[in-house]
This record gives structure tokens, C-alpha cells and sequence, in this order.
């Protein structure tokens, strides 16, 4: 193994951003909102304020740290080389993010194929049951649970399925226009792409309320209610957090931006939204379904 | 920086090594061979 | 080494802000490095000294200086600030220094995001230790207490040092992943033209492996603790029977990273040994693939064997078996692993410099680590030994002298070329020679005080356990106190000392050793390009 700098490609400089002070600013962003949160949940201190000023903090870095990316592209900071490395950062990001439901659902699959079961036959052995009422079926609120009725899955959720699924074609209709240089067909495409991601929002917003007032299905709810909610719930914000992505996507677009041949910005957010998209497949089967 | 070893030097680790080697594989053979041995 | 320096002067015009602000806005890999590096150095006597306040307590049976809760909490913050704070920067202090330098790279692939990586850090820190300091005010009860695993129901019981070690534990999953993005990517799209993946220094290998780990793992412990919190005060019912939840289910998610961690903190180690023992014993390392294939199998191996952590916490026999045997099953790609040391050494010129002395004792106790583990990995066997003293011995020399002692090997091994000058090699041996004998002198009691039957996490215990606590204490501050003498080298190898050349060990190969030591602004701004 020798160096060889002879033989290195002339002109080839990987892009390397000038200091910058958004990441530290980030990250005491990040530490006030989480200072913040353990005052409010703790009461102690002015929590709701700490966590506000975080906030405040992450929404400043998120304008600026974007809108220098976004500027640094725009002059053309960026060729093949680091546009990959941007392609394999995503590629990674959302792979974490894939562990993180699968975190959840691995604890769906427990409580449903081990904890339940094995509470409702717990030491029949001995000729006698410790809750000789609960049958350990699915869906449960556990042995000391109160009563609740489970979300169908065939009213509001397939109707939702039905959003999701259009929005993933819709989104690849915008990109078939980007690449045809066809903008009036991106930019439909992406305005109904946040439209059925939006409606797929206000869905759920419905059905959560419906749930806690007319159903009794809480996040209390046992292991079903828990299970329920937190795996919707981190699904309907990373909706959330798509659809503004989507939106920002949308309007940078409407300004120009993107070109047939370089837009990993629109990729990106593709992406993402169709790994949303994915998750909420899975969802539907196992929780709302089966 | 690190000192320079001359070639003998460096010739008689080499062997050094090669005879420590032989050593720790007997050795740890004959703990093997006794442990056959040993019954409890 | 030339060229490089004539591409750094073609930036005059380049402006850098000095001072503080040097440090807070940088996007250089050897800021970012070097920061992670101070960090994990002061971490690693923060954490310190909390276990010294530990094993004086342990001293002598009953209580003398704390109260149990106190105890409770310094053990768990204890390991946390040691295993997020001290060993896993160190290793990302490692990869941002030299994967630049040793795949031909000019920077990191994402420059900025390596800088937030870096600066989550400290706030994480802060909120793990921060309830210590609210505890003297009267707010809350003091840290965690429940041990740095978080076992519910403790943890949802527990206090406030619950939370905020839950919201540390984020923002430090976080910092890991955006490194570990971070590392992913510089290793597929910045290396010199030539290098191919077979090529790949095997440096940059353990660290790709763990980069991957740490991606699979991590948001699983993110989502566990997420339960965790919300069980705390959302009333979710995850972890409890009354709601159709399992505490054991807790288990099952945290050792689902847990278990993993153990080689995320191991395998960027791994990597550096072959380097180190090539050097000094004046010969390539023996068995570059079959090294490359054993990480590639410990890793993948390391997810399906959690379970082992909790044999006694109850399972089906099946279940039992099938992790028993899975977890053996490490031991065979670990072997090979060894035994590609051993024979890196074999007939080779070996000169014990400090970096070298470090490797070898590395090799012999962390093959005592591996041997334990063995006999702890079995069913039957650990039923005896779970939750023991047995357990605090084994790990310790599978994350003191496995991880601590493999970082310092690093740190002697690349110092002179961060730095530019040589440390102390007298110091330095007598820092080796001190660890190795007061770590041997504080875990080989610990062994015997498990199998006798000392359980872990106490603050008391039986009075035929004293002698043996005694002479652990004894080894322990010995230990800390030996650890000065390695601040010290390192601060007076940092201020000056002998200049050394780009190549610092006559034996070293490889692209790090071309440039220039220390290695100027922009390390390989031109690429070297690799036959």
C-alpha cells in the first residue's frame, strides 16, 4: 500500500463546509428542551418555558443549518462525490429509524405472542389461576385493565391505508415530472402528496379523539392501548414530519430549485415518505388488523 | 523517532519469538494432555 | 507527506476563528477528534472517581460513608458516564482522527453533522450528572439508582435521576448515531482511489462493523426507554402484569442493544490490535481476511445472543438452549481473532515499546475475559454465578482491559503522530506496568468474592467477603491513582518533547504514517491513490 499523489484526480476537492456555529446552538437547543421536559414532568421550575425556548432554539438552527445546505446547493457547492455521501446518510438515517419502530413492534409481538397468553395461563399447574377472569385473548387491557372497545380496522385505518398508498404513487407521478423537466406536473404532484398526507393527518386526529371519548381505548388501556398509541403515534409524527418536509420540498420547487439531474433533496424526502408508507403497511396488518 | 535496532538486534527477536512461541503452544498442550487426567 | 503541505498553503485566504470559537464551530476531523478524546479522558475520571467513592464504601463490611441509595446511584452512573461518556468517544475520537488519514480521505464525508455528534455530548453529560447537584438543593432524590440497565419495575418506580438519564441516554444514542452516519459514509465514499474493501485498513473494518451495530441497536434502546418514560408518567402499562405488559419484556429490549454494545465498545479495538502488533513485531498482520470475516461474524452473531443476560430472569428450555449455544458460537470468529494476533507476533522482530506492551497485556486479559464469558454463557453453570461478583470481574476485564487498555494502546500508538512529539516511553511503562498489576490486583479478588457468593450492587455484606473487598479497594485506588500518570504524559507530550518524523515507528505501514507529524489542515486533500 503506497500513496501515490501523482495519480490522484486533478480538480477532485470534496466539499468542506467552513466552521460553523449551528451545531452547537443544536445541541443546547436540544438540552433545554430536554431540561425542560423532565421540569414539567418532575414539576419543578418553569418547565413548559424551558422546553419553549428549546424549541425556539431548534426551529432557529433548522432555518439556518437548512437554508445554508440548501444555499451551498444551490451555488453549486456540490458534485457527484459529495451528493453521495448525502445519498448514503439518508440511506443510513432512515435505517435507524426502521429499528426504532422496530423496537415497538417487537414489543407488540411480545406482549401479543408471549406476556398476554402467559398471564391468562399463569399456573393452572397448581390448580388454581391467578386471575381466573382474564383469558389472555387479544386485543386486552391486561388482567386489571379496564374495559375498552379495540379500533376496527375496515372504517377509518383502510380509508387511511387507501391515502398513504395514493400518496406514495402520487409522489412518484412528481418525481416522473421532475425528470421529464415536466414542472407543473412536480408541483401537482407534490401539492397532492401533501394534501393526502394532511387528510391522513386529520383522520387520525378524529380517530385518536373518537378513541379516548367514545371507545374508552386511552393510552392506559393496557398493553393494547400502549402498544396502539405509541406505535400510531410515532407514525402520525413522522407523517407529521413528512409532510412539512414534503411541503418545504414543494415550495423550493415552485422556486426553481431541482434540476432533471440533481435533486437529492426530492429523493431524499421520497424516500422517506415511502419508508412512511411502509411502516404504516405493517401497522395496518398488526395492529389495526390481526 | 523510535531507536534504531540493528539487524542482529532485530534477527535475534525474530528467533526469540519463534522459541517463545514453540514454548507457550507446549506448554499450553500440556495443560491440555494433564487436564485429560485429571478426574474429579 | 510534501504534498500535502504545498495544498494547505494554497489557502491563505482561508479564514479560522481562534480560541473558543476554534473549538465550537470547527468541521476539521482533528478538532472534532481531539475534542472527543479530551472528553472521553475527563469523563473517564469523572466515572472514576465515583467508583473510588464506590470500593471505599466496599472497604469494609457495614456502611460507613453513604447512604445505600447514594451507592445505588454513583454504581449506575458509574458505568453509564463510563461506557457513553469515556469508552464510546474515545473510539469516535479514534475514527475522526485517523479513518481520514488512513483511507486517503481529505475530511470526513459530513462534516458539520461530525461537530453536532461531538457537542451533544457534553449536554448529555451535564444531564446525567446534573441530579446529583439538584439533590443538594433539595430538588429530587439524586440520580438513577436502579444500575445503569434500568430494570423496570425499579426504573419506573424510581425518582427524577430516572429521567434525566432516559433523555441523556437519547441525546447520547443521537451523538452515536450521526458518528456512526457519519463513519458509514466515509468509509464507502471517501477512500483514496484504488483502495477497495479488501484493502481496507482493518482499523477501518472494526469500525465499519461497529458503525453498523450501533445503527441496529441503538434506536432499539431509544424505544425502550421511550416505554420506559411514558410507563413512568403516561400510564402506559409496557412493562407491567397488571396491564398485559412483562418487566421481562425490558429486558428483552435493552439487552437487544446491550448485548451488542459490549462489541460496539470491543470491535473498533479489535481493529487497532493487528495495527499496533504488525508495527512492532516488523511483520503485516497475519490473516487480513479471516480477521475481516470474524468481525463481519461477530457482528451479526451479536444481535440474536441478548437473551444470555437474563438466564435466570426465566424462558422456555428452548429458548434457554438456543442462547446458550448462540453465544458459544462467538467464541469460534473471536478465536480466529486471537489466534491472528498471536500469529502476527510469531517469529516477527518484536520490540516492546509502551503502544506494544499494551497490545500484548491486552491479548493475555482479555483472553481471561473471553474465558469467563465462556463459563458465564452456560445455563447450568450461570445459574451459580448470575448477578455475582463473578459477572463485575468478567466484565470489567472484557471493558477495562479490553476496551480502557485497548484505547490507551491507541493513544500511545498515535499520540507522537497527533502531536508531532514523542511522550515519555519511562512513563509510559510505568503506567502499563501499574495498570496491568493494580487492575489484576482489583478483579482477580472480585473472581473468588463471586464464587463465594458476594452478590453484586451491595453496599454491605457478610463479613467473610472482607478480606478479599479489602485488597480489591486497595488495587482499585492504585489503579486510579496510576491513571494521573497517563494524564500527565499525555499533557507533557501535547506541550513539547522530541520531535518525531511522519513515519514514528520504523515498522509502521500504511497511509496514516505518509503525512506529516502532526498532519497538516487538510489531511489528504489531494488524494494519495492506492496500487
Amino acid at each position: 500500500m503506497k500513496a501515490n499523489p501523482a495519480h490522484a484526480t486533478a480538480g477532485e476537492h470534496y466539499f468542506v463546509p467552513q466552521p460553523s456555529l449551528y451545531p452547537v446552538i443544536l445541541s443546547g437547543g436540544m438540552f433545554l428542551l430536554a431540561l425542560g421536559f423532565i421540569q414539567l414532568i418532575n414539576n419543578f421550575g418553569p418547565g413548559k418555558w424551558v422546553m419553549l425556548g428549546g424549541t425556539a432554539v431548534i426551529l432557529y438552527v433548522l432555518f439556518g443549518w437548512f437554508g445554508k445546505v440548501i444555499y451551498e446547493s444551490q451555488s453549486g457547492a456540490y458534485r457527484d462525490w459529495e451528493d453521495r455521501s448525502f445519498r448514503y446518510g439518508m440511506i443510513w438515517f432512515i435505517a435507524t429509524e426502521v429499528m426504532f419502530f422496530a423496537a415497538f413492534f417487537g414489543a407488540l409481538f411480545y406482549v401479543r405472542v408471549i406476556s398476554v397468553p402467559t398471564l391468562g395461563g399463569m399456573l393452572p399447574e397448581h390448580g388454581f389461576s391467578l386471575w381466573p377472569e382474564f383469558a389472555g385473548t387479544w386485543p386486552t387491557s391486561g388482567p386489571k385493565g379496564a374495559a375498552f372497545t379495540p379500533m376496527g380496522a375496515w372504517g377509518i385505518p383502510a380509508l387511511n391505508t387507501a391515502l398513504l398508498l395514493s400518496s406514495g404513487a402520487t409522489v412518484t407521478w412528481a418525481h416522473w415530472g421532475l425528470l421529464r423537466n415536466k414542472r407543473r406536473q412536480l408541483a401537482l404532484g407534490l401539492a397532492a402528496t401533501v394534501l393526502l398526507g394532511s387528510i391522513f393527518l386529520g383522520f387520525q386526529a378524529y380517530e385518536y379523539h373518537h378513541a379516548y371519548n367514545e371507545l374508552g381505548l386511552t393510552m392506559g388501556a393496557g398493553a393494547y392501548g400502549a402498544t396502539f398509541f405509541m406505535l400510531t403515534g410515532f407514525h402520525g409524527f413522522h407523517v407529521t414530519l413528512g409532510t412539512i418536509m414534503l411541503l418545504v420540498i414543494l415550495l423550493r420547487s415552485l422556486s426553481g430549485h431541482f434540476s432533471a439531474e440533481r435533486h437529492f433533496a426530492f429523493e431524499a424526502v421520497a424516500w422517506y415518505w415511502h419508508f412512511v408508507d411502509v411502516v404504516w403497511l405493517i401497522l395496518f396488518v398488526f395492529v389495526y388488523w390481526v | 523517532m523510535a531507536p534504531a535496532f540493528s539487524d542482529a538486534d532485530l534477527a535475534r527477536r525474530r528467533n526469540a519469538a519463534r522459541r517463545l512461541g514453540w514454548l507457550l503452544g507446549a506448554a499450553v498442550l500440556a495443560l491440555y494432555l494433564i487436564g485429560l487426567f485429571i478426574k474429579r | 507527506m510534501s504534498t500535502a503541505t504545498t495544498h494547505a498553503a494554497e489557502h491563505p485566504a482561508e479564514h479560522y476563528p481562534g480560541g473558543l470559537m476554534r473549538w465550537l464551530t470547527t468541521t476539521n476531523h482533528k478538532d472534532i477528534g481531539t475534542m472527543y478524546l479530551t472528553f472521553s479522558l475527563i469523563m473517564f475520571f469523572v466515572g472514576g472517581l465515583m467508583i473510588l467513592a464506590v470500593r471505599a464504601e466496599l472497604f469494609q463490611p457495614g456502611l460507613q460513608l453513604m447512604r445505600p441509595e447514594f451507592f445505588n446511584q454513583l454504581i449506575g452512573v458509574h458505568a453509564l458516564v463510563m461506557i457513553f461518556a469515556a469508552l464510546m468517544p474515545a473510539a469516535t475520537g479514534f475514527a475522526n482522527w485517523m479513518l481520514p488519514l488512513m483511507i486517503g480521505a481529505p475530511d470526513m464525508a459530513l462534516p458539520r453533522l461530525n461537530n453536532w455528534g461531538f457537542w451533544l455530548l457534553p449536554p448529555a453529560a451535564i444531564l446525567l450528572t446534573l441530579p446529583f447537584t439538584l439533590a443538594l438543593f433539595g430538588i429530587g432524590d439524586g440520580a438513577l439508582a436502579t444500575g445503569w440497565t434500568f430494570y423496570a419495575p425499579l426504573s419506573v418506580q424510581g425518582g427524577m435521576g430516572v429521567d434525566f438519564a432516559i433523555l441523556a441516554v437519547h441525546i447520547l444514542g443521537i451523538s452515536s448515531i450521526m458518528g456512526s452516519i457519519n463513519i458509514i459514509v466515509t468509509i464507502f465514499n471517501m477512500r483514496a482511489p484504488g483502495m477497495t474493501m479488501m484493502k481496507l485498513p482493518l482499523f477501518a473494518w472494526g469500525w465499519l462493523i461497529t458503525a453498523f451495530l450501533l445503527i441496529a441497536t441503538l434506536p432499539v434502546l431509544a424505544g425502550a426507554v421511550t416505554m420506559l418514560l411514558t410507563d413512568r408518567h403516561f400510564g402506559t402499562h409496557f412493562f407491567d402484569a397488571a396491564g398485559g405488559g412483562d418487566p421481562i419484556l425490558f429486558q428483552h429490549l435493552f439487552w437487544f442493544f446491550g448485548h451488542p454494545e459490549v462489541y460496539i465498545l470491543l470491535l473498533p479495538v479489535w481493529g487497532l490490535m493487528p495495527h499496533v502488533l504488525s508495527t512492532f513485531s516488523r511483520k503485516p498482520a497475519y490473516g487480513y481476511t479471516a480477521q475481516v470475516y470474524s468481525f463481519i461474524a461477530i457482528g451479526l452473531l451479536s444481535v440474536v445472543v441478548w437473551a444470555h443476560h437474563f438466564f435466570t430472569a426465566g424462558m422456555p428450555i428452548p429458548a434457554l438452549v438456543y442462547f446458550m449455544f448462540s453465544t458459544m458460537a462467538i467464541s469460534i470468529p473471536l478465536a480466529v481473532l486471537f489466534f491472528c494476533w498471536i500469529a502476527t507476533m510469531w517469529k516477527g522482530a518484536m520490540t516492546f515499546e509502551t503502544p506494544m506492551l499494551f497490545a500484548v497485556g491486552f491479548i493475555v486479559l482479555f483472553g481471561i475475559a473471553g474465558l469467563t464469558g465462556l463459563i458465564l454463557a452456560d445455563v447450568a453453570a450461570d445459574a451459580q454465578y448470575h448477578h455475582s461478583y463473578f459477572v463485575v470481574a468478567h466484565f470489567h476485564y472484557a471493558l477495562f482491559a479490553g476496551g480502557i487498555m485497548g484505547v490507551m494502546t491507541g493513544v500511545y500508538y498515535w499520540l507522537p503522530k497527533w502531536t508531532g512529539h514523542m511522550y515519555s516511553e519511562k512513563l509510559g511503562k510505568l503506567h502499563f506496568w501499574l495498570t496491568v498489576f493494580s487492575f489484576n490486583l482489583t478483579f482477580i479478588p472480585q473472581f473468588f468474592l463471586g464464587l463465594a457468593g458476594m452478590p453484586r450492587r451491595i453496599p454491605d455484606y457478610a463479613l467473610q467477603f472482607a478480606e478479599f473487598n479489602a485488597i480489591s479497594t486497595l488495587g482499585a485506588f492504585v489503579l486510579g491513582l496510576s491513571q494521573l500518570l497517563f494524564a500527565w504524559n499525555i499533557w507533557c507530550c501535547v506541550r513539547g518533547g522530541p520531535k518525531v518524523e511522519s513515519r514514528v515507528w520504523e515498522g509502521a505501514e500504511g497511509l496514516e504514517w505518509e503525512l506529516s507529524s502532526p498532519p497538516p489542515h487538510h489531511s489528504w486533500e489531494t488524494q494519495p491513490t492506492v496500487k
